[in-house]
């Protein structure tokens, strides 16, 4: 048993003096399970925690005016929550509002009354009255202005826009 | 111990944790989600005010921030934007804008409080203003032929609302004065928020009298202070009578756990149940026996059954007209019938002055004082049975009813008496002590005791009771002999014999 | 000393070996040190204890990181965010806050379990260096992690403490500007604890933790022999795999399990958020350096600085200075004991005073 040194070979060292295979099978089943469950559950509380959690965006309506202060044939612009703006114009069909970032490369459109036209300074795209693209990259990439939710309050004549909802980091 | 043992130990501290660690998902799906900080929503037309304000009124914009309004985009502009022709309108960094917010502007988003505001008692309080009581306030000018307001405007007015006047030129022109041309208001009627304010656009009243600006936060308004501010003193103890009474200790006491800040419908019986408030009773929704959400009016005065603050009570029914008008009828007089054309006074603002205006009007509804009660009852009857609602009103009625017979007709016979024989003077309403006398008794000690009795305040009674006897038996009563006195034996005896029948009847021997 | 690649193994083995030729025998050898029976006691398992708490630390923290944001303006809200919005978020902050606490606990514990077995006697002084070492890093953390929740607390603690520091003779009024970062707490001050606590500090603590335990295993745990104590020689030692590792299992389980609960019952609340205009009624630092406030309190900034440098180097230097105290005055060694006794007993009692006081 004793090594060169005097020591007892460690290997052969043990304070197990049971001799009960189908105890100790038990309880090496157990163990593992155990432990592997507790620490599998703390494992995956804790990817929860990591990995945030996917919110679909709330729309929030936010207060555009009164109606009779859209002039027929003219835009007006807002601002949404994070700080986009919207144009909003009336017109015999009524009110559109438009997303006033270009869908090209995110330039500022604005409205040219005279022309009848949404135009975009960075590339000369021109969008009709409906936001379609008629003229510049993006007519050449089939695009339009992204179309924003209005509408009318019959009785009280609020004009209320649907814009989203600015979260916060959240998880 | 063996391997064995410490393996088995392990395992069983394992489960244990892993409970605990279920006990934690758990917990983790019950959580209730962080109010999200809501953030203030500037639109494009408001953004400049807050720019400019937030420097020269911090404070003001951030209760405006506070609001309810700025979280769903409601700035500066929605509610101070005017019409270049309105009188109180000036040109401000382009945008032409009133420092006067009218319930008339409010009625933009809310049509329905504003329409029931406009036809309650609330509103016509600045008519209030012309009763006797406010000429000891006044400063008489009779060489200008005018009323100088001073004295009225810290006192009256501020509780019952001002006529907004402008200064004018010569010619009738406002005058406008700074770069921006600002029409110059007459300091003697603004700042100003009475109830009854006459306001230039035609409208009656201020919204934030009761719905402090800029953060219009509910548990404000639902307060029953708000309600003291003006419903306090000698005259309509309304608040001190709370603050007696059971209900007033319920609130204080309980406050905290009435959730007097919830946003929307505040219910009785659903939302909150510790105590009512003034509005509660008043102007409140409360759940009903079968289970719906009642009552809920900016009209006040619709449960009120009787009319206590005169001199002599009557309880009154309901007449509403077609366009909205509502009166009060005694019931002692016939209430017109739906379909009727009545004649009506109106008190209007023209060119600034007070007037009173005949509008025909045709009758639309009539609600007796038994169904306007019944309205009140049910928001009694969430804490209270039948029986002892009831009775109480039984006790009530009798009260008043005692008061009527025993002190006010009596006295007011006597005054009706006095004025047909010119002892007294009408005009002149304070000359004479029998005059004061009769103030006393009915629109102190009358109105004390009546409002306590209504509202439960039984020291508060007591008190206006002992000013309404001592008033009547130890100067009212010799004031007249004095009165008449003056005029000469032969009043003397007559007065001084009709003090006696009323002193030796069953009521006073 | 080659592998032996069990015979009957296929070419694939063969060749992963020839890829990563580690001496596996070797590790096996390492596994298999042989622990002294005492160790069994589980006094003497708070070392061990301190190494799991430690990694409990690093895991919940690096976590913590990925939604923490330190700059002044953003920290607390993110902190808040944390606590009440992000899924298990409370939960994972929970633990790290009472496994530090539970970390300094066991750390104490641990130093005056070595102290009063004295196993920092030759040939170990440089261990008890290092430890002591660790001791500072561990306060360090605690210190610079409080102050990255931005409370109240936070930013007036942070400002006692570097104030604190200037009283340093020499180097102090240098530290202080390094700690803040400029002449006052601002900006600067919260990303420097910042880098302190996710960086440096863990840095420094793996290598003086990897230098801890290399001299334990290369001096062999401390045999203790007490007086008159004899022990048969087969019970003289255990194996470490699986004895030993079995038995800070159960205590790492147990661990585990009692930080779980006292974060469902006591979960890591929030004060108010910092504002340098506000200073509160009554500042406190956190209870591990009550010691040292108390001290403040009782005598003035400079006596406390000193007195605490001093006392440091003394505790430093311990090994040394008793070695030198028992070859020159033959020093008994119950006199070390004492000294200890007395020592952790002030202690004890400025702590508890402190926390009494307002």
């Amino acid at each position: 048993m004793e090594q060169e040194d005097g020591k007892l070979n460690p290997s052969e060292i043990s304070n197990d003096h049971s001799n009960n295979s189908k105890r100790d099978f038990l309880s090496k089943i157990f163990i593992t399970l155990g432990v592997a469950f507790a620490y599998g559950l703390l494992a995956f509380e804790g990817l929860f925690f990591i990995i945030p959690k996917k919110r679909k965006t709330e729309k929030i309506k936010i207060y555009g005016g009164r109606l009779k202060q859209y002039k027929l044939g003219t835009v007006r612009a807002f601002y949404d929550l994070q700080g986009n703006e919207i144009l909003i114009m009336r017109d015999d069909a009524g009110l559109r509002a438009f997303s006033a970032s270009c869908p090209h490369l995110g330039c500022k459109v604005h409205w040219e009354g005279d022309k009848n036209e949404f135009y975009c300074p960075c590339h000369k795209g021109i969008f009709n009255s409906q936001g379609t693209a008629i003229s510049g990259p993006p007519a050449d990439a089939h695009q339009s202005l992204k179309k924003v939710s209005v509408e009318v309050d019959e009785k009280s004549q609020i004009v209320y826009i649907e814009v989203n909802k600015p979260r916060r980091m959240s998880g | 111990m063996t391997l064995n043992t410490k393996r088995w130990i392990v395992a069983g501290l394992s489960f244990f944790l892993l409970a605990s660690l279920l006990l934690v998902a758990y917990r983790e799906t019950q959580r209730k989600l962080f109010e999200e900080m809501q953030i203030a929503v500037v639109t494009a037309d408001s953004r400049a005010c807050v720019e400019c304000h937030k420097n020269d009124s911090p404070a003001l914009v951030k209760e405006w921030e506070y609001s309810r309004h700025a979280k769903v985009g409601i700035g500066c502009v929605e509610c101070h934007s005017a019409e270049r022709s309105d009188v109180d309108a000036w040109k401000h960094e382009g945008v032409y804008i009133s420092a006067l917010v009218t319930p008339l502007d409010c009625a933009e988003c809310h049509e329905k409080e504003y329409e029931e505001f406009e036809n309650s008692a609330h509103a016509k309080a600045g008519e209030l203003i012309f009763n006797p009581e406010s000429i000891l306030a006044e400063d008489t000018l009779e060489a200008a032929g005018q009323t100088h307001m001073s004295n009225t405007a810290r006192t009256c007015q501020e509780c019952h609302g001002s006529i907004i006047k402008f200064a004018r030129d010569e010619e009738g022109q406002v005058i406008r004065t700074g770069s921006q041309k600002k029409p110059f208001i007459d300091p003697e009627t603004w700042p100003n928020s009475g109830m009854g304010r006459f306001n230039p656009d035609g409208s009656k009243g201020s919204c934030h009298a009761c719905h402090a600006r800029h953060a219009f936060q509910a548990s404000l308004s639902r307060s029953p202070t708000t309600c003291g501010k003006c419903h306090m003193g000698p005259d309509h103890p309304q608040m001190e009578i709370y603050d007696e009474s059971k209900h007033g200790i319920g609130y204080y006491a309980n406050r905290e756990r009435m959730d007097l800040n919830k946003r929307g419908e505040w219910v009785l019986g659903r939302d909150y149940s510790a105590a009512p408030t003034c509005s509660t009773c008043h102007i409140g929704s409360y759940m009903s026996a079968q289970g719906f959400v009642e009552g809920g009016s900016h009209d006040v005065g619709v449960r009120i059954s009787w009319k206590l603050l005169p001199a002599i009570s009557t309880r009154v029914n309901l007449v509403i007209f077609e366009d909205g008008y509502k009166e009060n009828y005694p019931e002692d007089l016939d209430a017109p019938s739906i379909g009727d054309e009545v004649v009506t006074t109106e008190t209007v603002v023209e060119n600034e002055m007070a007037v009173n205006k005949e509008v025909t009007r045709k009758v639309a509804e009539v609600i007796s004082w038994e169904d306007r009660r019944e309205t009140m009852i049910g928001a009694c009857l969430n804490c209270h049975n039948d029986t002892y609602v009831d009775n109480f009103y039984d006790q009530f009625d009798e009260f008043v009813e005692n008061y009527n017979e025993q002190f006010a007709e009596p006295a007011q016979n006597i005054m009706n008496m006095m004025q047909e024989d010119g002892l007294i003077n009408p005009k002149t309403p304070f000359e004479k002590e029998v005059q004061w006398a009769f103030w006393d008794i009915w629109h102190r000690g009358g109105r004390q005791a009546k409002l306590g009795a209504s509202m439960m305040g039984p020291s508060i009674t007591r008190q206006g009771m002992y000013k309404v006897s001592e008033a009547f038996y130890s100067r009212f009563l010799p004031a007249v002999i004095d009165a008449a006195a003056e005029k000469g034996p032969d009043m003397e005896k007559k007065y001084r014999k009709m003090v006696e029948e009323v002193l030796s009847g069953i009521d006073h021997k | 000393m080659k592998s032996k690649v069990p015979a009957g193994k296929t070419g694939f083995i063969n060749k992963l070996d020839e890829m990563f030729p580690m001496d596996w025998e070797i590790l096996r050898q390492a596994g298999a040190e042989p622990v002294p029976h005492h160790l069994k006691k589980w006094w003497f398992c708070l070392g061990g204890t301190v190494l799991y708490l430690f990694i409990i630390q690093v895991i919940t923290g690096v976590a913590l990181t990925f939604y923490y944001v330190p700059f002044p303006e953003e920290a607390y809200q993110s902190v808040a965010t944390i606590t009440q919005e992000i899924r298990f978020g409370w939960f994972i902050r929970s633990l790290h806050r009472w496994a530090s606490n539970f970390l300094i606990v066991a750390l104490f514990l641990h130093m005056f379990r070595v102290y009063f077995t004295g196993a920092y006697r030759h040939p170990r002084q440089i261990n008890w260096l290092i430890g002591f070492i660790l001791l500072f890093i561990t306060l360090a953390f605690g210190f610079t992690g409080y102050s990255l929740v931005y409370e109240q607390m936070s930013f007036w603690g942070a400002t006692v403490a570097t104030n604190l520091t200037e009283a340093v003779p020499f180097a102090g009024p240098t530290l202080a500007y390094f700690l803040r970062g400029g002449p006052d707490i601002g900006d600067n001050t919260l990303t420097r604890f910042f880098v302190l606590h996710i960086g440096i500090l863990p840095t420094a603590a793996f290598i003086f933790i990897g230098l801890h335990i290399l001299l334990i295993r290369l001096h062999g745990v401390t045999e203790l022999h007490f007086e008159g104590e004899t022990v048969p020689e087969e019970k003289r030692f255990f194996r470490f795999l699986p004895d030993h590792v079995i038995n800070e299992l159960m205590l790492g389980v147990l661990l585990l399990y009692i930080l779980t609960i006292l974060s469902l019952i006591f979960p890591a609340g929030l004060g108010t958020p910092a504002d340098p205009n506000v200073t509160p009624e009554h500042i406190k630092p956190e209870w591990y350096f009550y010691f040292n406030f108390r001290l403040l309190k009782l005598t003035s900034l400079n006596v406390s600085v000193v007195f605490t440098l001093f006392l440091f180097m003394a505790i430093f230097l311990w090994p040394f200075i008793e070695e030198f105290l028992q070859k020159k005055f033959k020093f008994p060694d119950v006199l070390s004991v004492m000294f200890g006794l007395v020592f952790v007993l002030i202690f004890l009692l400025f702590t508890v005073w402190e926390s009494f006081a307002l």
